[in-house]
């Protein structure tokens, strides 16, 4: 059987792919992918935690459909809110949002 | 028979006051405004005076009672059960809280009905009683207040009051286009903040040291700690009782420098007279700016206990905090009487005179001389009440003048300017009497309030031998004749003469609900020092005619634990001298009445004019002194010299020094540098004087944090995200050590 | 594997329930009824129902979805109805000084109410939700909506802005928060707050890194240093209206989780999650109340005032580490706050002549004499925010600190001593416009009867716990959570 350090480091390095994904995309999309694969790692950890520590309750199972769930509302929200500015602005870079500063 | 259920309409009256003035007020006046003025004016001063007869029954209800402290307790406030913690809203009636609040009423009572005929026609007229109401409300609870939370209360509040009221007129701008009274409110405030951050720490740490902030409570626990002399347990550490007592003093000692205008913090004060005048008789001399003294004194057992302290628990090693409350006193004083000399508006002379009398009683209370400092702090309530509003009259009179003339080219006449002024003796009869009487009194011309008042502080510093009572009583006496004669110099330069300016020759005397109230001061100023009287002869038990001498002292003892417990011989309080010293009282008239006549000699009568007017002090001296020899030397060296020292008193330790260089320099550029630096704001409007001309120190210092606040996503990201790799750094090394 | 049905009381998540079940309603009368009127007066029906059913339930623990052998998914003690009568009470006063301003600046629409309402719930599953994952459920209940709400003025690129900023950051420290949860489930096998406090060790490094996760995700929905960047930007972008609901409600039900989880999960690490709080207060109050000194528009300076208050009530969180009575006083404060904070910014509301417009310092010059009763009620609360006796602020900074000291964090006493006496400068900096300035403004005062008793209520409010604090301190008090009960649960 795989051990099960081998998820954690996969899952461990999703995540950092994901952090370094929202602080060096410029795009406001690609900054919400990153946020995604952050989640993603979180639902391999949570099964993975699953399978190897708890296996007779179900509960981190239960928990990664909880994840993807919120994951999904939360996809939806920023989509719509990126789209709402793409309309004023014809852009989706994060980098032009700069009227409130300082 | 006792009246202390009363107790809370010494609150409530005044709030009436408010609620009536800052909410209805402002229609009465609008729809009429004589008979609003009336109405809005005359019920704030009925408000003040209900509360002054509830102050009145307080005292009768306490002499019934046999001068027992009563505290009336009004509602819970701040509860904790389970560490046992408990202060309610309560007032303390004892002698010196009723003391301070006949003064404050009283004196506060005569400013009103002063302040209707004053503020005569203001458009903020209402706005004004609100403010002063408020004020009495605060400055009652300050004394009365049962517990040091609830002084602190009003320590706040009067702090408030006195901001509000000096910007009163705040849209005044001088021909300089500085907006003076915004700035002096301002800078009140801010200096005020200082000590205020003294009196929160002195607060916690005696919350801390005696688990209460009950007056009665904390001095008791203080006393068997004392009587112990066991070490207690701060913060996890064994802390000598002797050093605790020492910083909480200390911290005290700071509140108590902001607010009654002591070096380092007294800046403010002199610019605080910018507001209107009722206010500068009220807050800035009478009242408010006596609530450091107050502090002192009721918190006097502390501080006799720190001056018990020895060894390492002294102050930097050297100096107990009741003597460095002595010099600080003692050298603000003098500091302030040398630079009032150089004053030429007749208010900043007032200011400085007030900062100088102050040093004065903080002096005495350093000196353990709890009653004298009470003693001067009423007769000074008195005559320099009297003496800033008596003021007031002559601008008033010297307004009248200037419209009288029609004369409008001349727009920088300014009106405190006492140079423009002269003769007034003739023309305002009545102001002139008592200004002169309250002049008299504060230079301590026998038999005037001030002259017993400042003797009994004199004689207490002389009588006591070592320490730093000698440099207290030298400082104390130059300050004296530096006293008598700026008043001397302002006397000549207002009332005697002949008059400077066409103003001043058409000045006219101000309306009776103004000098009224002078009259009524004016005789508490000449029969005040009645009121503590010492004994003339040896065998003082005898009390001629019944007629009880040390009144006061007999009055306050009730409330001034330290001289029970010195009776006891548990502390050792330093003595003050209950027969009049003659040789204090005698060297003291003579260097006063000198003084008052040398200013008369050298402040020489100039018919001519105006403005323009070099400095007075460099006039030819009247006619005799011209045909001496010594007039050559006179005039050559002593006048010069004189005028260069106390022109470089004033301008380098005063200006450059505390203005320019610790107010500004220090405090306030390293603030802007401090708030640069963390800060990121490019463009900032030059709307505030914090603000105002750091942009290019913003640019420069705020460095990283402005690029981290750059409005964009990704190094707020990046702000998150070094964030956790920080808190996963710390629990690493949290958990690992 | 049987399974079992959980054990369901309805009646304990009512609260719940109403403020849901009503937000769903008004989604579906949507269809049918396009008058405004209905929707405010429904949503604040349904709050104040909520409100009672709420305080119906104090003195009382339940606990609720009881899976077999398990502790209770969602429980309801005296903190949660406190905690949940807080935001209740600030979702009243949201829509109390609402009424005219939605009106005004064209932003009345059914969905401010019902996205308020669906954040109001998760605001309340906060405080009582027993399970970590039901916690990041509730973060992500409260904040969704909240993002919707802040670029809620679309005609606005100033609030579009600040919505999408906030949903980025939100969204990434919800990631890391979440990530935080998956963490700890490893290092203990469990999700339940009890369960975990059961089986931590305090060495584990999983859920070391864990707990810092966990920090992060609340630290920035508390708007706390160095996560606290979006706050002023958003503050400043979104609709005043919900700024001031967010300025309450998300940092309240922020705090109402720290709180929860740390104490009652956490025990075990409390040295080192203490010590981090600490620090992080320290920094908050500095650069919270440093920053703020410099800023010229109201409502980004309210921000900024709002890390510094995060900065106080961490404090409280801090000194909650070594004893349970600090919890107490950070909830007297969470209630001053709430007063304190909707009065301020109702005043604001009622300056703001046109959206995004007089909300700047200068505005605010000469409001002394065009309207004495709004800049009297103005002096109070930044009175109050300053923490000048004897208002609410007082007193609760005044508890919070001495806890600070029972705890032995007399550092951090003194910082926070200083730096109020820092934030003097920038709250009187109001009062001193307001009072010493003549204006030239000539826009109206909009303070219709609605924002009237709402900043009445804030004002009696505010001062009500300045001069009667202790009764308020004693229900705090008795609000504190008892970790021992809940343990009993399983």
């Amino acid at each position: 059987m795989i051990p099960m350090s081998w998820y954690l480091i996969f899952s461990a390095a999703l995540f950092a792919i994901g952090l370094y994904g929202v602080m060096a995309r410029r795009n406001a999309i690609a900054i919400l992918m990153s946020v995604e694969l952050l989640l993603n790692a979180v639902n391999i950890n949570l099964v993975t935690f699953w399978r190897y520590r708890t296996p007779d309750r179900s509960v981190g199972l239960a928990w990664a459909v909880f994840v993807l769930a919120v994951a999904a509302a939360e996809a939806a929200v920023g989509l719509a809110l990126i789209i709402s500015v793409y309309r004023n602005r014809d852009s989706v870079i994060a980098e032009e949002l700069d009227l409130l500063r300082n | 028979m006792n009246a202390f259920g009363l107790a809370p309409l010494l609150l409530i009256f005044p709030v009436i006051g408010v609620l009536f003035n800052g909410l209805v007020g402002r229609k009465f006046v609008e729809a009429d405004r004589e008979i609003g003025e009336k109405w809005t004016g005359w019920f704030g001063t009925i408000m003040a005076f209900s509360a002054f007869a509830v102050a009145v029954s307080l005292f009768f209800s306490l002499q019934a009672n046999g001068h027992h402290a009563e505290v009336v307790h009004l509602f819970d406030w701040i509860n904790i059960p389970s560490a046992g913690f408990h202060v309610p809203w309560a007032m303390r009636i004892d002698t010196l809280s009723v003391t301070m609040m006949l003064v404050v009423t009283g004196v506060g009572s005569l400013i009103h009905i002063y302040a209707i005929g004053y503020m005569h026609g203001d458009k903020d007229f209402s706005r004004f009683f609100a403010y002063l109401n408020l004020f009495l409300f605060f400055m009652l609870i300050l004394v009365s207040g049962s517990s040091y939370l609830m002084l602190f209360v009003g320590w706040e509040g009067v702090g408030l009051c006195s901001f509000l009221l000096i910007g009163f007129w705040f849209s005044f701008v001088d021909k300089n286009g500085v907006w003076k009274n915004a700035n002096a409110a301002r800078k009140a405030f801010v200096v005020n903040r200082i000590g205020d951050f003294g009196i929160v720490l002195a607060v916690i740490l005696t919350f801390w040291a005696f688990g209460s902030l009950e007056f009665d409570v904390v001095f008791e626990t203080a006393l068997e700690m004392f009587k112990s002399k066991e070490p207690l347990l701060l913060f996890g550490q064994e802390v000598a009782f002797g050093s605790v007592v020492t910083a909480i003093t200390a911290l005290f000692l700071l509140g108590a420098t902001g607010k009654s205008a002591q070096i380092p913090l007294y800046v403010w004060l002199p610019d605080a007279m910018a507001g209107p005048t009722p206010v500068s008789a009220l807050i800035h001399a009478a009242t408010m700016v006596t609530s450091g003294i107050y502090l002192i004194v009721r918190s006097n057992t502390l501080f006799e206990m720190a001056r018990l302290s020895v060894g390492s628990e002294l102050l930097f090693g050297v100096i107990s905090t009741p003597d460095l409350v002595a010099l600080v006193g003692a050298s603000t004083a003098l500091l302030a009487g040398l630079i009032a000399f150089t004053q030429f508006d007749i208010k900043g002379v007032l200011a400085y005179s007030t900062v100088s009398q102050l040093g004065f009683m903080i002096a005495a209370v350093g000196m353990g001389a709890y009653v004298a400092g009470m003693f001067h702090l009423m007769m000074h309530a008195f005559f320099k009440a009297l003496l800033f509003m008596s003021a007031g009259s002559v601008i008033h009179g010297m307004e009248h003048g200037h419209h009288h003339l029609h004369d409008h080219d001349d727009d920088d006449f300014d009106p405190q300017d006492m140079r423009t002024m002269g003769g007034l003796r003739n023309r305002m009869n009545i102001t002139s009497v008592v200004y002169i009487i309250g002049a008299l009194a504060l230079a301590g011309i026998v038999p005037l309030a001030g002259f017993w008042s400042k003797d009994e502080i004199l004689a207490h510093a002389s009588a006591n031998d070592g320490g730093i009572f000698t440099a207290v009583y030298v400082m104390l006496v130059i300050a004296a004749i530096s006293t008598a004669f700026y008043m001397g110099r302002q006397l000549k330069m207002v009332f005697f003469g002949e008059p400077r300016h066409a103003a001043a020759a058409h000045a006219e005397e101000s309306s009776n609900l103004m000098t009224y109230p002078l009259i009524a001061l004016a005789a508490l100023a000449i029969v005040g020092g009645l009121a503590n009287l010492p004994h003339f002869a040896a065998e003082h038990g005898a009390e001629a005619g019944g007629f009880s001498y040390l009144a006061l002292e007999h009055w306050l003892e009730h409330s001034l634990h330290a001289f029970e417990l010195t009776e006891e011989h548990v502390l050792h309080m330093p003595h003050t001298p209950i027969q009049i010293q003659w040789s204090v009282a005698i060297i003291s008239t003579i260097l006063a009445v000198g003084s008052i006549s040398l200013a008369f000699f050298v402040i020489y009568k100039d018919t001519s004019k105006a403005n323009s007017a070099p400095d007075p002090l460099q006039k030819t001296p009247i006619w005799w002194t011209s045909v001496l020899p010594l007039n050559t030397l006179y005039m050559d060296y002593f006048i010069p010299a004189f005028n260069r020292m106390a022109k470089w008193v004033a301008i380098s330790l005063d200006w450059v020094f505390w203005h320019d260089f610790v107010h500004n320099r220090l405090v306030r550029d390293m603030f802007v540098t401090f708030a640069a630096f963390t800060s990121s704001v490019l463009d900032q409007k030059g709307v505030d004087g914090i603000v105002n001309g750091v942009a290019s120190t913003t640019r420069r210092l705020s460095g990283f944090l402005r690029q981290t606040e750059s409005g964009y996503v990704r190094s707020y990201a990046l702000s998150i995200f070094m964030g956790a790799v920080l808190l996963v750094i710390y629990f690493m090394f949290a958990t690992a050590g | 594997m049987d399974f079992q049905p959980p054990i369901i009381n309805l009646l304990i998540v009512a609260p719940l329930l109403i403020t849901m079940g009503a937000g769903l309603f008004l989604m579906l009368l949507n269809i049918f009824c396009k008058r405004d009127g209905v929707y405010y007066w429904l949503t604040l029906a349904a709050i104040a129902a909520a409100l009672v059913q709420n305080v119906a339930m104090w003195g009382h623990e339940y606990g609720t979805f009881i899976a077999r052998g398990s502790y209770p998914m969602v429980v309801s003690d005296n903190f949660s109805v406190f905690l949940n009568s807080i935001l209740l009470l600030s979702g009243i006063g949201t829509l109390l000084i609402s009424r005219n301003y939605l009106h005004r600046t064209k932003l009345e629409r059914p969905e401010f109410y019902m996205l308020m309402l669906f954040s109001l719930s998760g605001m309340m599953m906060m405080g009582m939700a027993n399970d970590l994952i039901l916690v990041f459920v509730a973060l992500e209940l409260l904040s969704i909506p909240l993002y919707i709400m802040a670029g809620l003025a679309v005609s606005r690129d100033d609030s579009k802005e600040s919505a999408m900023k906030y949903f980025l950051l939100g969204a990434f420290s919800s990631g890391i928060f979440v990530y935080g949860i998956a963490l700890i489930y490893g290092a203990t096998g469990a999700t339940a707050l009890p369960a975990v406090y059961a089986v931590l060790e305090a060495g584990s490094p999983l859920a070391m890194a864990g707990t810092a996760f966990l920090m992060v995700g609340f630290a920035f929905k508390i708007g706390a240093v160095p996560f606290h960047m979006w706050t002023p930007d958003v503050y400043e972008g979104a609709p005043t209206v919900v700024t001031a609901f967010m300025s309450v409600g998300a940092k309240v039900a922020g705090f109402a989780a720290l709180l929860r989880v740390f104490t009652v999960a956490l025990p075990a690490m409390s040295d080192a999650w203490m010590g981090a709080l600490a620090l992080i207060a320290a920094l908050t109050l500095i650069i919270g109340n440093v920053v703020a000194l410099m800023q010229t528009n109201i409502k980004r300076m309210l921000g900024y005032s709002s890390i510094a208050h995060a900065g106080y009530l961490l404090i409280g969180v801090a000194a909650a580490g070594q004893h349970s009575e600090a919890v107490g006083s950070v909830l007297l404060y969470m209630l001053a706050y709430l007063f304190t904070t909707m009065g301020a910014f109702g005043v604001v509301i009622a300056l703001e002549h046109k959206l995004g417009e007089g909300i700047m310092l200068e505005d605010y010059k000469g409001l002394a004499k065009r309207n004495p009763w709004l800049s009297a009620a103005m002096l109070v609360f930044m009175l109050s925010l300053t923490g000048v006796p004897p208002t609410g602020g007082f007193s609760g900074k005044f508890y919070i600190f001495r806890s600070a000291v029972e705890a032995n964090l007399w550092w951090l006493a003194i910082i926070a001593i200083m730096t109020s006496v820092v934030s003097g400068y920038y709250y009187l900096r109001v009062v001193f416009y307001m009072y010493m300035f003549d204006g030239d403004r000539t826009e109206p005062v909009y303070a219709g009867t609605a924002l009237k008793t709402g900043l009445l209520i804030a004002l009696v409010g505010t001062l009500w716990l300045g001069f009667f604090p202790a009764g308020w301190f004693e229900l705090a008090y008795k609000a504190v959570i008892g970790t021992t009960q809940l343990l009993a649960g399983g």
